[in-house]
């Protein structure tokens, strides 16, 4: 059989089947199975011929597709003690099914997050809350407001270029920090501390300082409605 | 609709940002309805539109924003120096898609319906804040489970899990499932 078709790029074998199938014009609920593999392979082999590598998941599924073909040939034996098959022979085309149904729902997605991405919010104006709470410890809070600390340092920024070199020790931050919080007395948001910082490696000098303070339970932070407040620590 | 409960609303619907206000937490700060509420929000956009405001009120993640229409993203994007609107490879989205309806699902159940190895783009879909563990299931291995962040409804304009696109049902008719595509 003449096999010819342009080289798209695939999201992966089952995209590749999906393609094949459509091409073909094959019932994906009465799936020649010989007619697949031979295209299968005939387009991995043409990989091959043009030097691109083919990944191994694509031949993994090669081989799927033969054993599930190789027990539809089997007289299937009707057994009482029917053990349940590692994979449901149906499995293929039940996959295919269900992976061209998200296939779908994605391009609609796509469209959905394109139309989104073309409006703006502006940063939420928080003011303070009074936080009297106790202090948990979870990093992936902190890490999660660091980011929130940079994204808010570069919108209020958009066109300052500047080019400095600047040596900044953990140690000496830590000591400023531990100042500034003494001074303040209370709780103070993350936020608070960081509008001291008048520049990227302040910010993240000060960001080592806080998990080295934290470390060493000077500090003690909380996480309220998404904004980390600091602390003294009770113990020091 | 009374005209002080409007200017409430989208006062508070304002501050909040981008963070957003639900419903509910409008209702109970102005002390009244939810219904009251979504008047509010359907007058305030009808102004906005007849006054061809720069701003428009969405409902992403059962919160409400205040946004800017689409008419001034192109001026706003060349201020902010924003490159190209940056898009999710197709990698990504069909992995996007599959957990949004299955979760919480593992990353094995993903692997099998793509039948590609999904480690790289898990990971990054977490780093994006696009999906988030959620817990572990009880089988062997104790695989790690995912589901979607609020932040996939709000990028996705998605009012909450419910509203998304329904999944084309599988029919026994290839021609179905395929119509559109042969057509074209």
């Amino acid at each position: 059989m003449k096999f010819n078709v342009t080289i798209a790029s695939f999201e992966g074998p089952l995209d590749l089947m999906l393609f094949l199938i459509k091409e073909k014009k094959l019932d994906l609920f009465d799936l020649n199975i010989s007619i697949l593999i031979e295209q299968y392979e005939a387009f991995l082999n043409q990989m091959k011929e043009m030097k691109f590598e083919i990944a191994t998941e694509y031949i993994s599924e090669l081989a799927g597709l033969i054993e599930y073909k190789s027990k539809q040939l089997i007289p299937q034996e009707k057994s009482d003690f029917e053990t349940e098959a590692s994979e449901d022979p149906e499995s293929i085309v039940a996959r295919l099914l269900e992976y061209s149904a998200v296939k779908e729902a994605s391009i609609t997605l796509k469209g959905m997050f394109e139309e989104r991405s073309k409006h703006f919010t502006a940063l939420s104006l928080s003011a303070p809350v009074q936080v009297n709470v106790f202090y948990d410890h979870n990093l992936h809070d902190l890490v999660k407001a660091m980011n929130k600390v940079l994204v808010r340092y570069k919108l209020t920024t958009p066109f300052d270029i500047k080019t400095t070199f600047k040596e900044m020790s953990v140690e000496d931050r830590v000591d400023i920090i531990l100042k500034f919080a003494k001074s303040k007395g209370k709780e103070f948001s993350l936020e608070e501390l960081f509008s001291t910082c008048e520049s990227l490696e302040c910010m993240i000098v000060s960001f080592l300082a806080i998990l080295d303070c934290i470390r060493l339970h000077t500090l003690d932070y909380i996480n309220m409605e998404d904004t980390i407040y600091l602390k003294v620590s009770e113990a020091l | 609709m009374n005209p002080s409960l409007i200017q409430q609303c989208e006062a508070l619907i304002y501050m909040s940002g981008e963070e957003g206000i639900t419903k509910q937490s409008l209702a109970m700060i102005m002390m009244c309805a939810p219904q009251d509420i979504e008047a509010c929000v359907e007058v305030l956009n009808a102004r906005y539109i007849e006054h061809l405001s720069a701003f428009q009120i969405i409902e992403t993640a059962d919160s409400f924003k205040l946004v800017t229409v689409k008419a001034v993203h192109d001026i706003l994007a060349l201020h902010l120096q924003m490159k190209a609107t940056s898009s999710l490879s197709n990698s990504a989205l069909e992995t996007l898609a599959i957990i949004a309806y299955r979760q919480p699902c593992t990353k094995s159940i993903i692997e099998q319906l793509r039948g590609v190895n999904v480690d790289m783009i898990v990971r990054k879909l977490v780093a994006l804040d696009l999906i988030q563990e959620a817990g572990r299931e009880n089988t062997p291995g104790r695989p790690i489970l995912y589901e979607v962040t609020s932040h996939f409804l709000d990028v996705f304009h998605l009012a909450s899990l419910q509203s998304l696109p329904i999944l084309k049902p599988i029919e026994s008719e290839e021609k179905d499932l395929y119509g559109k595509s042969e057509t074209a």
